[in-house]
């Protein structure tokens, strides 16, 4: 249980719904926990630099401006 | 108590029921909840029970049936929410264990205009953690556990609207509000066998729902047919001045104003469905073809412009994530999250710079000027929604389920991905099964014609009965 100070904030059935939905997440993480010799952090860095260079791919000129909040057309 | 048909049955046939008084909203009510109880549990589909507040609301609403006040097709049928989605006196999680104790004095505006219609919200439905905002490498990315399919437990229900979906196919409640930034509705309808529509960017108000992207979040549902998805999105459509994105408009539900559905002209590409798809599932995806033939619906060749949706889409997903998460990131509370991937992947997302993510955004404007004119002489664009069944529970999910197929042309393979990005509605519905799993076609229309797809759709469902099969639920 993660946080003691709000259990009167909910029913007993919801808390024991948490409870049991934390006791099934716990092994199942543990399970994924990072493989030896994998580094996740740099892996992702490598994905997002891969994806900016597909970008920098496409000609832009100055006056391609970007979506400031999408206006559907 | 109802007749266990009574949890399969169309939101039209439930109101039919509750207005001739053969079922009360309360029974209805209590016996979703019944079965939410009972089967909930077994797939991973529940956040939390709205018991409590859901009886009351049935039984104000049969105060109003009884009185002959009928306030339209939902009056009085369950449903479910989201768990991304506010309402009071109960926990949004959001899916995830850092938030468990979360909670909100505000409502979502799509679940405060269903209760306006008379709806009842019986539950909030389970999901992938922050709706997988950074990338997530396993199914069990999730506080309430991996979305197990009602067609086979043993294999994913397709994330993140993964309780919504569930919930739907398996018959615990008729329709679930869920959302999509980049096919969260649209892969687990596909997954799970269930009718899903990703709406027009604005139609529906964000009030009330966890952002994972500003530019591209958005609110829609998930049901048993188009028809049901119409009515539901006329409900919950309009304009709202606490949501920034919101469009200012209303939707009205009217597949008769469509016209001969011979007169629409379909966008596709055979590659789609004989060459991209997994080998398994390219025959169930040619006959679904077939069947917009025998509709007599014109088919056209097309393809989408080689532009790089999926780097665009990672980017501006990853960037926004990032700005709405960052204190959560930089506390290091994001270390409590159950994918190590996703994790890694928001933490990452920090170090983007503003010219990638501006660049990100040139390019989508860029590509919404090449892409609209698609729509000139074409009504809808159609492909498969996924080009695969549902994956086994454990297998990891990125970067890639299985080696990729590939063809010639780049088809409409990224369709979801460029819809997504440019607002554009989608729809998936039901069209075969391979190995026991349901696949499924997805839909695109040019934005604020969500009424062509629906009816299209509903054409479809009345030749084939993929929307109708119940998977092995007790």
């Amino acid at each position: 249980m993660s946080d003691i100070r709000n259990r009167g904030r909910y029913s007993r059935r919801e808390w024991t719904s948490l409870a049991s939905a934390f006791a099934a997440v716990a092994p199942l993480a543990a399970r994924e926990a990072t493989p030896a010799g994998r580094n996740l952090l740099e892996e992702r860095r490598e994905a997002d630099a891969r994806a900016i260079a597909a970008l920098e791919r496409v000609a832009l000129t100055p006056a391609d401006e970007p979506i400031f909040g999408l206006v559907v057309t | 108590m109802p007749a266990s048909d009574v949890f399969f049955k169309s939101v039209s046939e439930l109101n039919r029921m509750l207005v001739n008084r053969e079922v009360s909203s309360r029974e209805l009510t209590e016996a979703c909840l019944h079965r939410l109880e009972t089967l909930g549990p077994k797939y991973n589909a529940i956040a939390a029970l709205t018991r409590k507040s859901a009886m009351q609301q049935a039984e104000k609403v049969d105060g109003d049936l009884k009185r002959k006040r009928f306030r339209g097709p939902l009056q009085g049928i369950p449903f479910g929410a989201m768990d991304s989605l506010a309402y009071p006196g109960y926990p949004t999680a959001w899916g995830a264990k850092p938030f468990a104790s979360q909670s909100f004095e505000t409502k979502a505006a799509a679940i405060e205009n269903l209760e306006g219609t008379g709806a009842v919200l019986a539950a909030k439905l389970a999901m992938v953690e922050l709706a997988g905002a950074g990338g997530y490498e396993y199914a069990s990315a999730s506080i309430s556990g991996p979305g197990r399919n009602p067609w086979n437990p043993d294999y994913w229900s397709g994330g993140s609207s993964s309780g919504s979906a569930i919930a739907v196919a398996a018959g615990l409640l008729p329709y679930a509000l869920a959302s999509e930034t980049r096919d969260s509705i649209i892969t687990p309808s596909a997954y799970c066998g269930v009718t899903g529509l990703s709406p027009t960017y604005g139609y529906v108000s964000r009030f009330g729902a966890m952002p994972v992207s500003w530019t591209m979040d958005k609110i829609g549902v998930m049901c048993r047919s188009a028809e049901d998805c119409g009515h539901i999105l006329q409900a919950i459509s309009g304009g709202d001045n606490r949501d920034r994105g919101s469009a200012g408009k209303s939707f009205y539900y009217g597949p008769e104003y469509v016209g001969e559905l011979s007169r629409l002209t379909l966008g596709y590409n055979p590659a789609d469905f004989e060459q991209w798809p997994e080998l398994a599932t390219r025959a169930a995806f040619v006959t679904a073809l077939e069947e917009l033939n025998i509709l007599r619906l014109r088919l056209e060749v097309t393809e989408l412009p080689d532009l790089p949706y999926d780097s665009v889409a990672s980017t501006v997903i990853h960037a926004e994530a990032a700005s709405a998460f960052e204190p959560f990131i930089r506390d290091g509370r994001v270390d409590e999250l159950a994918d190590r991937y996703q994790i890694a992947g928001l933490r990452a997302a920090l170090e983007l710079k503003s010219t990638d993510y501006l660049r990100a955004q040139r390019i989508r404007a860029k590509m919404q000027n090449e892409l609209t004119p698609l729509f000139r002489k074409l009504d809808i664009l159609i492909t498969p929604s996924r080009l695969r069944t549902a994956s086994p529970l454990d297998d990891p999910l990125q970067p890639a389920p299985s080696p990729r197929a590939s063809a010639k042309t780049r088809g409409l393979t990224d369709l979801g991905t460029a819809a997504n990005l440019l607002g554009w509605p989608s729809l998936s519905i039901p069209c075969g099964f391979v190995h026991g799993l349901p696949i499924g076609l997805q839909l695109v229309t040019r934005p604020f014609n969500e009424n062509r797809l629906l009816a299209v759709g509903a054409a479809i469902q009345r030749r084939t009965d993929w929307h109708l099969q119940r998977p092995p639920v007790a």
